[in-house]
């Protein structure tokens, strides 16, 4: 027991009961008389010039509103990450361009009174395309003579536009390649991630309209509410104070409602016309026209002396960021980043990479963000140099893990596309991790344990990760905190709860700090017109910076009801003053007022004043989860399938506020995980075009494809966080890739460098091991 | 947004007589209701009419002169929760009924539609061509019964723009018969990429009257001759399943498309054929 009351609870999500009974929770439940409906006019073609753009036959059709194209729609350079500020990523797109970039990019849309309509209207539109040699390979995109995908004037923020190179990045420590000569064993492999959707249930759904005073009204499905009012503002030229930003239930983000891809369109339409305006994705558009994940290939090295300790590792990245550069820098900087820094003893480090534009779909913000990819090349490699030197690999990452009171020269050298902060781990819990982990898969007795029927074998691997918590200096959350006469509370925040949970573990921080029940504390979460700013949900921010904010504002608020109580008991020691319970209660005299009273008195009678604070949150570090991951795998050796058959995820995110919660992250990563390991990828045809953009041919697992997995929280106290808090949305997504591609090595012997691990790739493994 | 937005009639007949004239009076533009999953999957806007199926009685399973009828309407669960599947065949049946896409889909799925559609990646086809079953159908005015893998040779979209489903009938096999099929999907829910069936009368280890059926390949399911040329007679064995597997890779009438190659495609018929085979000996 922690010897708290509501921190470390499993308290029922607080949105679940409306959710499971269908309540117009999301965006698109609700509508408004006289809406236009949006339909959006995409490229055939993977790279062309729009030569001309005839919308006057659409224009014809009974109940079309408006038709917008780069013609008439304003043309400000931006970014459609949504991200802090100054913004990281380039200023690289308007509202429509002149000129397309992958197929899929959009070209028109249209405004109607129906969907029906403005689709048809959309058969209308004439477009004359100048068709333009296309690059879809980041490598041959870089190279001299590649055509070149963004010659327009005005862009910024590119490292290299001529040769499509949209960041380059560079870090070193020591000397790399004296590290290498004085190593006794080097080893070094290149692994290929795949293009992949987050498929959230819920696809990108905005609603606008004008209020009473004229003002525009966004209702939008989205992570990030305040970064979406700022980019609205600056895409259309209007002030931030005409804009307001509503953000209701979400139903999944993981990182591709981070963009700010049809806000703008809709608001435009409604601005133009008075009216509101709807604009919701179809799957196919999901997949083919908002964001993916960044393919990558990742290339590491790693040097290490006979005792096993690293002294050197190098990593390369090549990042292909589709058609436009968003989350380019950040997303791959994170790949080094989040992943060198677990292994410290290496005096020795370098990272360098390469982000490429080509004529493909847009990569952006997808959980994990780029360290997925890192891992999935790293983890394996530690494997590998672990076999060189006869270790197991389980003992090879207890050596070289970074531990409690240590830092790595990674932290200060590369941030989230600027320089980093030095930090200090306060963490002790890895060695932890990988003993109970290892003890729970069961390792020393499966490790050579053969399967049941002969043509299928047994495989276990493993993997170890670490991510961060919020982007340090950068990432600001805001709440304010108000005490009502019954003695419940309003909780006011920028924090966005995509799905994950927020809400409930920020009423649980309140509960705790002001001794009342969460059913007491109602929490209202991001609407930019009554909220406290907040970044949003991303960087596994939630927790740990909009709760901090959170906890902050409780503590004020705290100490305004202690205050008021010193004169309702006539004691002036504050310390001797307990919350519990809906009351205040002074341990020395056993004098007792409830909350609700004081609510009266000071609202209505003595000393009157509201009850309330706001208070902020940003940390100078983003303490990171640890995770140590265990896969046990079957094997058909005749068909190629991989079966996995149970997974162990042991997981310091410190203290879980809400361990249910917490699980449901881990789980839900896991699963995600798999599929991108096993079965998710895009299929293009030769001219670029997404072939395979439904449920039906792109696979996503389903309940019936989820292993035995078994999470062990293993708590530890982070000194920033909440109530010792750290995060956990993200981690452990990083797993999958390396611990069931360390399992496959270890039941057959074969490694297999492009992902994801399909039946047909193990057999031609098997076949050229054989050879 | 409303997908069959014309339909204007919508029918629901009291006998199979009834529903038959009225989709020879309809025209082009109707469709038989029976699950209505392939409505609701593939919504074709130019529909008009729909028949609905819900009051002829079809959802039944029931044995007559020693066959086992399975009315148009059933259900995949209600085939494979039913009595008459739990010793028929020694339950393999079951167990396939049991594996095919989600517990959702499979109250949705009907015989009827799965025969009428005839999807290239449905498994009740290829269940039933390696089954040999025999379709009932009704013309408003009599029964025809043909056996399913004559039924596919003849145009039967045409047949069934004036005729309707009645009954799916099954052969009640005596414990002679063996009876496996398996089936390749990239996850649980997935359609198959590759179905193969057997059916075979095991008499003192001599194979005869054998069927065997390749689907999703990714053409439509089909009747295999030559493997079943190639099994007649043979005694079964570890050395026959082996052969039998490298000669179903070699011969297999199958392609490649987004899902997967053909060399796969071949390999893992040439397993599945191996694998029946030795489970055949198992039972």
């Amino acid at each position: 027991m922690n010897g708290f009351e509501y921190i470390g609870k499993n308290i029922g999500k607080i949105d679940a009961m409306a959710l499971a009974t269908g309540q117009p929770l999301f965006t698109d439940d609700i509508s408004f008389p006289n809406t236009l409906h949006i339909k959006i006019l995409y490229s055939p073609h993977a790279h062309a010039i729009i030569e001309d753009i005839d919308t006057s036959e659409a224009e014809k059709i009974p109940r079309v509103k408006l038709i917008l194209t780069y013609k008439n729609t304003p043309q400000v350079l931006h970014t459609t990450a949504g991200q802090g500020w100054p913004e990281p990523s380039p200023y690289d797109t308007c509202m429509f361009n002149k000129k397309v970039r992958y197929v899929g990019d959009r070209v028109a849309a249209v405004a109607a009174e129906t969907e029906e309509i403005a689709y048809e209207a959309l058969k209308h539109i004439k477009v004359n395309y100048k068709k333009l040699p296309a690059v879809f390979d980041p490598e041959e995109a870089m190279k001299e003579g590649a055509p070149v995908i963004h010659d327009e004037e005005g862009i910024s923020g590119v490292y290299n536009p001529k040769r499509n190179i949209v960041s380059h990045i560079e870090v070193k420590a020591g000397d790399i390649e004296k590290g290498f000569e004085e190593s006794d064993v080097v080893v070094e492999d290149t692994f290929e991630m795949q293009y992949a959707q987050h498929c959230p249930i819920e696809p990108h759904a905005t609603i606008t309209y004008l209020d009473e005073y004229g003002r525009l009204v966004i209702r939008t499905s989205t992570q990030v509410p305040f970064h979406v009012r700022r980019i609205v503002a600056q895409v259309l030229e209007i002030p931030v104070q005409n804009i307001r930003v509503i953000k209701p239930r979400i139903g999944g983000g993981f990182g591709v409602k981070q963009e700010i891809i049809l806000e703008e369109i809709s608001a435009f339409v409604t601005l133009k016309t008075h009216r509101p305006a709807r604009l919701v994705y179809t799957r196919e558009e999901e997949f083919v026209s908002s964001r993916t994940r960044h393919p990558m290939k990742v290339t590491v090295k790693i040097g290490a002396k006979k005792n096993g300790i690293f002294n050197a590792i190098k990593m390369y990245a090549l990042s292909n960021n589709g058609a436009y550069g968003t989350h380019g820098l950040t997303v791959t900087s994170n790949t080094g980043s989040k992943t060198l820094p677990l292994y410290n003893k290496a005096p020795n480090i370098e990272f360098i990479a390469d982000v490429a534009y080509t004529n493909l779909p847009v990569a952006g913000a997808y959980r994990g963000y780029g360290a997925t990819q890192g891992y999935a090349a790293l983890e394996q490699v530690v494997d590998e140099i672990a076999e060189k030197l006869g270790m197991g690999p389980a003992e090879i990452r207890k050596i070289n893990h970074i531990k409690v009171g240590e830092t790595s020269p990674i932290f200060k050298a590369l941030g989230e596309g600027r320089e980093g902060v030095t930090q200090y781990i306060q963490s002790e819990a890895t060695d932890k991790l990988l003993e109970l982990g290892t003890k729970e898969i069961g390792w020393y007795e499966k490790i050579r344990k053969p399967a049941k029927e002969a043509t299928k074998v047994r495989g276990i691997g493993m993997a170890l990760l670490m991510q961060g918590s919020g982007i340090p200096l950068i990432d600001m959350g805001a709440a304010t905190i108000k005490l009502n006469e019954d003695g419940s509370f309003n909780v006011l925040y920028g924090g966005t709860d995509i799905g994950t949970g927020l809400d409930t573990v920020v009423a649980q921080i309140v509960s705790e700090t002001l001794g009342v029940k969460p059913e007491q504390i109602i929490v209202y979460a991001a609407d930019t017109d009554v909220t406290p700013f907040d970044k949003g949900a991303y960087a596994s921010s939630g927790t740990f910076i909009s709760g901090g904010a959170v906890y902050n504002a409780a503590l004020k608020v705290r100490e305004q009801i202690l205050e008021v109580t010193k004169e309702i008991f006539g004691e002036f020691n504050t310390k001797d003053f307990i919350l519990k319970d809906g009351f205040v209660i002074s341990e020395k005299s056993g004098k007792k007022v409830s909350l609700s009273e004081i609510a009266y008195q000071t609202l209505y009678l003595k000393k009157q004043q509201q009850i309330m604070a706001t208070s902020s949150f940003v940390s100078d570090s983003s303490p990171p989860p640890f995770a140590a991951h265990f896969i046990e795998i079957e094997v058909d050796k005749e068909t190629g399938i991989i079966t996995p058959i149970k997974y162990v995820a042991a997981v310091d995110c410190g203290v879980a506020i809400n361990p249910e919660l917490a699980k449901g992250q881990i789980i839900g990563s896991i699963v995600n995980g798999i599929g991108y390991a096993l079965t998710e990828e895009y299929k293009f045809s030769q001219t670029g075009k997404l072939i395979n953009s439904n449920f039906m041919e792109y696979r996503i697992p389903s309940s019936r494809d989820i292993p035995d997995i078994k999470t062990i929280l293993v708590e530890t106290y982070e000194p920033k966080g909440p109530y010792g808090a750290k995060s956990v949305a993200e981690i452990n997504i990083n797993g999958p890739i390396p611990a069931i591609g360390n399992a496959l090595y270890n039941a057959l012997g074969i490694r297999i460098h492009k992902l994801p691990y399909t039946p047909e790739k193990v057999l031609e493994a098997l076949k050229n091991k054989g050879a | 947004m409303l997908k069959l937005k014309e339909v204007g009639q919508c029918f629901y007949p009291n006998t199979i007589e009834e529903a038959a004239k009225l989709l020879k009076e309809s025209g082009e533009d109707t469709r038989i209701v029976g699950g209505g999953l392939h409505l609701t999957a593939f919504p074709n806007p130019a529909i008009k009419t729909l028949i609905f199926l819900n009051n002829l009685k079809l959802n039944y399973i029931k044995e007559i002169d020693g066959k086992i009828s399975i009315g148009a309407t059933t259900t995949i669960s209600e085939l494979a929760n039913s009595a008459e599947m739990n010793g028929y065949l020694k339950g393999n049946v079951k167990k396939l009924l049991q594996s095919i896409a989600s517990e959702l889909l499979r109250n949705q799925i009907t015989m009827g539609g799965s025969v009428a559609q005839r999807e290239p990646y449905s498994d009740i086809v290829t269940m039933l061509l390696t089954l040999r079953a025999d379709i009932v159908i009704h013309d408003g005015e009599k029964e025809i019964k043909t056996p399913i893998s004559d039924f596919y040779k003849s145009n039967f979209r045409a047949t069934l723009k004036k005729s309707v489903i009645k009954e799916v009938l099954l052969e009640k096999f005596d414990s002679t018969y063996k009876f496996g099929m398996k089936r390749f999907t990239r996850n649980a829910t997935d359609i198959p990429l590759l179905n193969f069936g057997i059916l075979a009368q095991v008499n003192e280890d001599t194979i005869k009257n054998v069927s065997i059926v390749v689907g999703a390949r990714p053409g439509p399911a089909e009747r295999f001759a030559q493997a079943e040329e190639f099994l007649k007679n043979k005694t079964l064995s570890k050395e026959l399943a082996e052969e039998f597997g490298k000669f179903v890779e070699e011969n297999v009438d199958v392609a490649g498309d987004i899902r997967v190659g053909k060399e796969y495609r071949a390999h893992i018929a040439g397993i599945f054929a191996k694998r029946i085979l030795n489970e055949f000996m198992e039972e």
